[in-house]
This record gives structure tokens, C-alpha cells and sequence, in this order.
């Protein structure tokens, strides 16, 4: 008769404990989980207010708002630039609050709160060594062991976006508040600038492609829509990261229409070209860049999952309310939207 | 310097009997003044008219324009800081659609079509009021949320006297001022000088929960105005006036950024000039004004170097008529020329605009009502011509029960910054146009030693072709693409109890209830429709209570604001806060001279609070304050 008595006794408690189990399994995430995750970067109303970090599921398109902010209870700051994941580690440039805020990627912890002039975007080199942008015509060298920053690297104006191709770092010198049309090539063995080479107007994006070459966007000067005498038209540039020269240049017909972003496809043999009024998409053998009418629109951001090349761009609306994230399937159709923060800009993708 | 504050501070211990001899112009708090509406608001039937206290004018806090209404009345003052810009918002209106007036002239800038209240000395004037609802049919451009009404009137009587004030307080704030007021049966003069500064290097908690000091908040400035009037005729007097200030201003950075080294230097010249004739059934006044402003903006941080230049020209020659025994007539035609010189303009820009109105004035004294109608033609060179017409009712229902309806079609001319600025401006705006209506009722009673007084009014406006500047594509737009609506409750009531000549209490409430919503998409997907603007609180409640005995008096304003939101979505809100000051203060007399001495708590209960996101706000501080009236030549008026 015992031991009946004892398992009807046992028994709730050991239903609630599977239950209480199961429900941990569910809110509890485990570490390599975020691999399914990207984290959209937004730069927040400008001059007062804080950028966030929303973070969605890649599959799902389910996202979570303000995540720095729930897991420091502390804003990341004004405006927030980019974010870059590199070796499990989070770095968030915020350009306007002068700070590099470095977290974890999964739980979004700030591991720390480096203090950056201007920064602008953060390139990871190896474990243990970093660069970031500034837009005091510097890229400094962060050492990533210690989360510290280390020499400083003087630079033609408002260097940018960097990226690593072969074996070399190449910053898109931008211009910052004025214009320039250089890309610097930093060696990160010596730190040392090895050279300079001149694309077009305002080097806005960069990418590297199958072919392991790396393909440069160029702006143009001028303002969409306020056409001016001294504008001048975007380009694409192919340059061979071995000998530092271009291959290739497209120079694009109308100047007084300027592109903002560059991506390239997830097999990387298509790159997007984000216009005013939309997308363009071109193979990387082809002549000339289409118009753009693989998605039209007009959209702030652009990135591509390099996972299953998903196409996202953002939306800020009137940038005073939380704007929209747009997922594409590269065919140009319309996959499905998610709520970000204010002002959405990019994304990070681990 | 010292040996004159230290007689001075002999006088505080030195008691006298409360002299019953008032001293004109200079705070009288022992006897209920009936404080009489400012001119400008004969033909404004209907709308609600709250005259501010003489004594709060004088209030050390008060020292600023947007520290006196924020303080004393429940508009919203946008403030960025202690010192820094301040802009009001009335009704859920921006603050380009409430017209500061300076003598019946709007103080707006060109560039913007806003003043900044911080700029605005409380003590250079003697009458301030606030008029609540639209009066664009009167006042011109921009009088959409309400007005504020700056004004002096010249005293022709044998009087000289010179005020010396000294302030100081909580980090490092100072301000001296000196006014010279003088006058004869056929001259008035006032000058007043003022000088003042603080540093600003108040603790507050940053977003991570440290204390630390402001950094970079230093404020300068100086300034004067000469007011000057004269007997031109029998019936005839001519006023001119010059007022200058200027300031200089670091710009602190907000609690998430680490440094700035922004300075905003802020210089003006306002002159005007008054010609006024008087007669038994006919008034002429012919007004001419003159603004000179110049702003600069340096962040070597950002590399940005901005200059603003704006000038103004303004005439306006305004006759009253009465047309019978209780019929007058306003007619009136006003220009005025603007001017700006910005560097995003890429050359000077100016706007000219002219104006015919007219209001029909009846009386019905029998029954205590009187009734206007009002129309303006608008006539700017940039528009087509446009007639705005208004109907303004003022009664009571028996001797205590007064009542107010006005309905008003109100409007704001674009300013030069959104026609104008490359990239984005647009040349071809439209103005922005209003419906307004209110609707007021009130009990009032006067007693011999109680004056009670309620009152409740209800409005709703709605504005068509607002203009918000958009984004399309990388650039920013300005378009005439909102439509919002305002509605509201404001309910106010004071009680005076003054029992004999050595005790008063006073005190005041209100509440406003303002709902102000988009009611237009900017796009597809703008989630804002039928949102509340942002910083613009849905509720705001006042307190005040002063009480005296003799010469002492003791007055605590309490003020709540509630919750603002910083999205158009709604979804981000800043907290609401209360805020409690205090001032005591002590009057000695002396001959015909008098000192007063104050101390001022503001922000009583430390509270931690911001107005606009990430801007932060003082705790609690002092103020100190050290006032001699010095009577040279004195006769009754």
C-alpha cells in the first residue's frame, strides 16, 4: 500500500520538475545557438537619444528589441555607426558618444567600454588584434586580449568601412564631413600604411568576391535629388588585392544620382547596388551595371546573410519611430518584415 | 563694492513697521491689484487671457522668459538645459505656431519662426501675458497654440527711480541688474541693464548610474533695454525702444556622450518705435520695429561652423474707431520684411508680407457681453491672397458666471528654412491653416477680503498642411504632409483671501489635458497615425501658493508634467516629473527706498528628471537674491 501512496506523492513533483525542465530548455539558449542569429544595428535619433541593437532569428524572422539595454541596463549611446562580430565577441562602434562597446554575442554583456574618437566601423584581424575606423582621419589598433587600444594609424580623411583581402586591410577612405576618393592599404603585420590607391568619389562600399578580388563602390559627389555643376557619377572598381590596382572600372552614367551600399550575393558572384529608388544586381563577369529594378523602393540600409544570401533592407520611416526590416530572396521577391529600432541602418551577422 | 553690501545688509536687521506708502511699479503683494488685460487683447473676444503675476516677474528663478512660464503657467517649455534654449508649446502646438509679441510686434525669427525664450529678460518688461487658443486674425503668422504677450506702458508722472538687484546661486549662477525709471507729466523712461552667468556644473546620474558633474555648460550674457516715451500733442505720445542682448552658450554634451566643445553665441537688436493718437472716438497708433539677429554655432568636434543672420523690418498703422455707442471698429494694415542670410540658403533669402484686418467690436453693456468679428486679408508677395475670418464671444450668465466662445481660422506662413534651405527646402509651400475653437465657462466672485475665481475651457483645432520636413530617399524633405489635431480641457481657479493689511493668501491651480495627434501617414508604413506628437504631454497640473504677512512672504510653486514620448510611434516615453520650488521673502523699507532680500529652493525634493532625452536637469539648488529700490524723486501717480 506504500509504495502506491509514495509514487502518488512523488508523482505531481515529479511532473512539475519535468515540466520546470522543459520550460528552462525552452528559455534557457545555448551558447553556439546565436549562430541562427543577426543582430541589426540602429543608429538612433540624432542629436538626443541612443541607438539599440535589435536581434532576430535568421530562420523565424522573430526579433528582440533593445538588447543591449535590457542585458547592461545602460543605452549603448548616439549613434550607433556598426557592429561587427568577430571570434564570439560583439564590437559596436558608437560614433557620436566617442565608445567602442564590446559584448558578448550571445548574451549581449559588455565585456568593456573601450574610448574611441569618432569611431566608425571595427575590422576584426586575428584573435588577438582588431582595427577601428575614425572619423578623426585615424584607424587605430585595438588589441583584442587585453580590449585595449594600442598604436594609432594616420590616414587620408574619414576612413570607414575596412576590409581584409589578401593578407592586407583596405580602408575606404570616405571623407568624413568632406569628400575623397582613396582607399588606404594598411599591412597588419607592421601596421604600417604600405599604399593609397584612387577609386572615384566617395568609396561608400566594399566586398570581396569569388574570385577573391575586391569590388569598391563609389558614391559620386553630390546630393540625390539637388543636382549641382560639380557632381560627379558613382563607379564600381574591381582591384587586385595582391598588386594594388584596379582591374576594372564601371563608371556609371548619371551623375546626379548617387548609390549608398554594396553587397554581394551568398555565393558571392553577384553584387547588389543600393540607388535611391531601389536595388540593382549585377554578375561579377558582366559588362555594366543594370538599372535598378530587381527591387525597387527607397531603403537607408542594405545587407546580405552570407549563410542563404537573404536579402535585407531597412526602413527608418520618418527616423523618430522604430523602423521595419525587409527580407528579400534574391530573386527580388518580398520574403517577410520585422520590426527594428530607431533608424536601422546594418546588420551583423556572426 | 563690499562696504555697500555690507550697509546694505545692515538694513536686514534693522525692522520697521510695513510703510504704507506703496512705491509704484515695484511689487505690491499686500493688495489685490486688479491687473488690467493688455491693450492688444481688446478685439481677442472669446479666447482666454492669463496676465501673469507682477510679483513672480520679479522672482530671482524667474529670470528668464522660459523659466517664468514654466514655472508660473502650465504651457510647455521645451527646455535643453539650465540656460539653454527654451521654446514653449501651447495647446500641443509647436513653437512655431505661438507668436511672442513685443509691444503688438512678433518676435519670430525668420529662419526658424520660433523664439528662444531663454533670451527673453522676465524684468525688461511690466506686463507679460499669455493668450491661449488662435488669433492669427489680429496678430498675422503663427498664432495657431496661443500667444505671449510682452509689454511696457509708459507712468507720465514725476517719479525717479533706480533698482539694484544682485543674484547668486547654486553652481555658480550670477546676475546683477540695474534699472533706471524715470518720468515727468510728458517723458517715461526705464533702462535696465542686465548681466548674468552661471557654470552650469551640476551633479547629475548618468545612464550607468554614476554621479557626475556637467561638463561644458558655461553661460554668459548681457543686455539692456531703453524704453522711452513722449507727450507729443495734447492727445499724442510717441514711445521708442531699444533692447539688446546677447549670449554665449557651451553646449553641454548629452548624458551618453562623453565630451563637447559646442559654443552657440546668440546677439540681438530689437528696436521699435510707437506713435499713438488719442482722441474721444478715434485711436491711431502707427508701429515700426526693426530686428537684427545673429547666431553662430561652433562644434570643432563635428567641424561644424554655422551663422545665422536674420533681420526684420515691421510696420503696422492700426486704427480704433468708435462707430457708436457701443459699436467700435479696428482696422488695421500691417507689412513686414524678412530677412536671411545662412549659408545653407546659398544666398540671402527674404520673405515680404503684408496684411489688411479688421475686427467689428459690439458691446452689449446691459447684459455684460460684448461680441467680435474679425477678418484678415492676407496679402504676402509669395501667395496667393487669403481671408481668414474669426467670431469672438465674451459674457456672463449672471454677475459670476462668466462665459467665452471663439472660433478662428489661424495660419503660419513657411518659414525661410523650409523654403529655402538646400538641400530640401521647398519654395512652393503652402502655409499651414487651422480651424479653431474653444469654448469657456467660469464662476468669478469678488469680495471684500475673498476673490474666488474657476474656470474650464474646452478646445479643439485641427491644422491642415502642416509641414514636417521628411525623408525621401538619402535626402530630407520639406512637405506640407501632416494634418493634426488638438483638443483639450484646461481648467485653472485662484482664491485670494487678504483679511486685513498685514495678512494674504493666495492660491492657484490648473490643469490642461491636451490631446494632439497625427492625424495623415508620412508613408506606407509610418505607424504615427493618430499618435500623440512627440514632447508634447497629454497632462500638465500647477500649484501655487503665496501667502504674506506684512513683509514677508512665502510662495511655493509646484509644478507636474506628465509623461512625454519621443517616437512618433508612441513607443518611447520619457517619465513625468514634479517639480516644487520655494521662495521666501523680506521687504524693509526705509524712508522711500526699500530693500528685499530672498532666498529661492528650487527643485525642493532633488528631483532627478529631464525635459528633453538625455539633456540633464538640475537637482535641487538655491538662489540668493538682494533687491534695493532706491526712490530719488516720488510722487503719486
Amino acid at each position: 500500500m506504500k509504495k502506491p501512496l509514495h509514487f502518488l506523492f512523488l508523482l505531481p513533483i515529479v511532473i512539475s520538475m519535468m515540466l520546470f525542465l522543459s520550460c528552462e530548455r525552452n528559455t534557457i539558449e545555448p551558447e553556439n545557438e546565436y549562430e541562427n542569429k543577426a543582430v541589426v544595428v540602429n543608429e538612433g535619433p540624432f542629436p538626443n537619444g541612443s541607438g539599440s541593437l535589435t536581434v532576430f532569428d535568421r530562420n523565424t524572422h522573430e526579433s528582440g528589441q533593445e538588447v543591449f539595454l535590457s542585458a547592461n541596463g545602460r543605452p549603448l549611446g548616439n549613434v550607433v555607426q556598426s557592429a561587427t562580430v568577430h571570434h564570439d565577441v560583439l564590437y559596436v562602434a558608437v560614433n557620436n558618444s566617442n565608445k567602442l562597446e564590446i559584448a558578448h554575442i550571445d548574451s549581449f554583456v559588455s565585456i568593456a567600454s573601450l574610448d574611441v574618437s569618432l569611431p566608425r566601423y571595427f575590422l576584426g584581424i586575428s584573435e588577438e588584434k582588431g582595427y577601428v575606423s575614425s572619423w578623426n582621419d585615424e584607424v587605430y589598433v585595438v588589441d583584442l586580449v587585453k580590449n585595449r587600444i594600442g598604436d594609432t594609424i594616420s590616414c587620408p580623411t574619414g576612413p570607414d568601412r575596412m576590409v581584409l583581402a589578401g593578407g592586407k586591410v583596405f580602408v575606404l577612405n570616405s571623407g568624413g564631413f568632406q569628400n575623397d576618393n582613396r582607399v588606404t592599404v594598411i599591412d597588419p603585420q607592421t601596421d604600417q600604411v604600405v599604399t593609397v590607391v584612387t577609386v572615384g568619389d566617395n568609396p561608400s562600399g566594399a566586398v570581396i568576391d569569388r574570385d577573391d578580388k575586391l569590388w569598391v563602390l563609389c558614391a559620386g559627389k553630390g546630393w540625390n535629388g539637388f543636382p549641382a555643376a560639380d557632381d560627379t557619377p558613382g563607379s564600381l572598381h574591381r582591384i587586385d588585392p595582391l598588386q594594388n590596382e584596379i582591374e576594372r572600372s564601371i563608371i556609371f552614367t548619371d551623375s546626379s544620382v548617387h548609390p549608398s551600399r554594396l553587397a554581394i550575393s551568398g555565393e558571392r558572384n553577384r553584387l547588389y547596388v543600393l540607388f535611391p529608388d531601389g536595388v540593382a544586381v549585377m554578375g561579377i563577369d558582366d559588362a555594366e551595371l543594370p538599372s535598378p529594378d530587381l527591387i525597387r523602393g527607397n531603403f537607408y540600409g542594405m545587407e546580405v546573410d552570407p549563410s542563404n544570401g537573404m536579402i535585407y533592407l531597412t526602413d527608418p520611416v520618418d527616423y523618430v519611430q522604430n523602423g521595419w526590416v525587409y527580407a528579400y530572396l534574391p530573386d527580388g521577391s518580398l520574403s517577410d518584415s520585422l520590426r527594428a529600432g530607431i533608424i536601422p541602418s546594418s546588420i551583423a551577422f556572426p | 563694492m563690499h562696504r555697500l553690501l555690507i550697509i546694505i545688509l545692515l538694513f536686514i536687521f534693522w525692522k520697521n513697521a510695513f510703510s504704507q506708502e506703496t512705491v509704484p511699479d515695484t511689487v505690491i503683494n499686500l493688495q489685490l491689484v486688479t491687473i488690467s488685460e493688455p491693450k492688444e487683447t481688446l478685439f481677442t473676444q472669446g479666447l482666454r487671457v492669463a496676465v501673469i503675476d507682477a510679483a513672480a516677474m520679479q522672482a530671482p528663478a524667474n529670470s528668464s522668459l522660459g523659466e517664468l512660464i514654466s514655472r508660473e503657467t502650465p504651457a510647455y517649455v521645451k527646455s535643453y538645459g539650465q540656460g539653454s534654449i527654451a521654446t514653449i508649446s501651447m495647446r500641443g502646438a509647436s513653437a512655431s505656431h505661438t507668436g511672442i509679441l513685443w509691444n503688438g510686434l512678433n518676435l519670430y525669427q525668420p529662419s526658424t519662426g520660433m523664439t528662444d525664450l531663454s533670451l527673453v529678460k522676465s524684468a525688461f518688461f511690466e506686463d507679460i501675458a499669455l493668450v491661449y487658443g488662435g488669433s492669427s486674425v489680429l496678430f498675422g503668422s503663427g498664432m495657431i497654440g496661443g500667444a505671449i504677450l510682452l509689454g511696457h506702458e509708459p507712468s507720465f508722472y514725476d517719479h525717479g527711480r533706480i533698482r539694484l538687484e544682485f543674484n547668486t546661486g547654486s553652481f555658480g549662477r550670477k546676475e546683477a541688474l540695474a534699472g533706471f525709471y524715470f518720468g515727468k507729466e510728458n517723458l517715461s523712461s526705464r533702462t535696465i541693464f542686465a548681466i548674468s552667468g552661471s557654470k552650469n556644473d551640476f551633479p547629475y546620474r548618468d545612464p550607468s548610474g554614476n554621479i557626475v558633474e556637467l561638463p561644458h555648460a558655461a553661460t554668459e550674457n548681457a543686455g539692456f533695454i531703453h524704453d522711452l516715451s513722449l507727450v507729443t500733442g495734447e492727445d499724442s505720445d510717441l514711445q521708442v525702444a531699444v533692447w539688446y542682448q546677447d549670449a554665449s552658450r557651451e553646449v553641454p554634451p548629452t548624458s551618453i556622450m562623453a565630451v563637447s566643445e559646442a559654443v552657440l553665441y546668440d546677439r540681438f537688436v530689437r528696436t521699435m518705435a510707437n506713435w499713438n493718437l488719442s482722441r474721444e472716438k478715434y485711436e491711431l497708433q502707427v508701429t515700426g520695429g526693426y530686428f537684427n539677429e545673429l547666431e553662430t554655432y561652433r562644434d570643432p568636434l563635428a567641424e561644424v561652423s554655422s551663422r545665422i543672420y536674420n533681420q526684420t523690418a515691421v510696420i503696422k498703422i492700426g486704427n480704433r474707431i468708435v462707430t457708436g455707442k457701443n459699436q467700435q471698429l479696428l482696422a488695421g494694415i500691417s507689412g513686414r520684411m524678412e530677412i536671411a542670410d545662412i549659408d545653407a540658403y546659398q544666398e540671402v533669402k527674404s520673405d515680404l508680407r503684408s496684411s489688411l484686418y479688421g475686427s467689428y467690436l459690439v458691446l452689449f453693456p446691459s447684459i455684460g457681453w460684448k461680441g467680435s468679428l474679425g477678418a484678415r486679408l492676407v496679402a504676402d508677395r509669395d501667395y496667393p491672397l487669403s481671408i481668414l475670418p474669426s467670431v469672438g464671444l465674451d459674457g456672463k450668465i449672471s454677475r459670476n458666471f462668466p462665459l467665452r466662445f471663439n472660433v478662428s481660422r489661424n495660419f503660419r506662413s513657411p518659414t525661410l528654412n523650409e523654403r529655402y534651405w538646400t538641400p530640401g527646402g521647398n519654395p512652393g509651400l503652402k502655409p499651414e491653416t487651422s480651424w479653431n475653437a474653444e469654448a469657456g465657462a467660469g464662476y468669478e466672485k469678488k469680495g471684500a477680503s475673498l476673490e474666488l475665481a474657476f474656470g474650464a475651457t474646452v478646445f479643439s483645432y485641427l491644422v491642415n498642411d502642416w509641414i514636417l520636413w521628411v525623408p525621401r530617399g538619402a535626402l530630407w524633405y520639406a512637405e506640407n504632409i501632416l494634418q493634426v489635431w488638438s483638443r483639450g480641457v484646461e481648467i485653472h481657479g485662484k482664491q485670494a483671501f487678504e483679511p486685513n493689511d498685514r495678512w494674504s493668501l493666495t492660491l492657484s491651480e490648473n490643469y490642461h489635458f491636451t490631446r494632439a495627434t497625427r492625424e495623415k501617414k508620412i508613408s506606407e508604413n509610418d505607424q504615427g497615425l493618430g499618435k500623440q506628437l512627440i514632447y508634447t504631454p497629454v497632462h500638465s497640473a500647477g500649484l501655487k501658493v503665496a501667502a504674506g504677512y506684512r513683509q514677508y512672504r512665502v510662495v511655493t510653486n509646484i509644478n507636474a508634467t506628465g509623461p512625454v514620448y519621443t517616437t512618433t510611434d508612441n513607443e518611447h516615453a520619457l517619465p513625468g516629473y514634479l517639480l516644487s520650488d520655494i521662495l521666501l521673502s523680506a521687504r524693509y523699507p526705509w524712508r522711500f527706498h526699500e530693500l528685499e532680500i530672498s532666498l529661492s529652493v528650487l527643485n525642493v525634493f532633488d528631483e532627478d528628471y529631464v525635459v528633453v532625452e538625455y539633456r540633464p536637469m538640475p537637482g535641487i539648488s538655491f538662489l540668493a537674491s538682494v533687491k534695493l529700490f532706491i526712490n530719488v524723486i516720488r510722487t503719486d501717480p
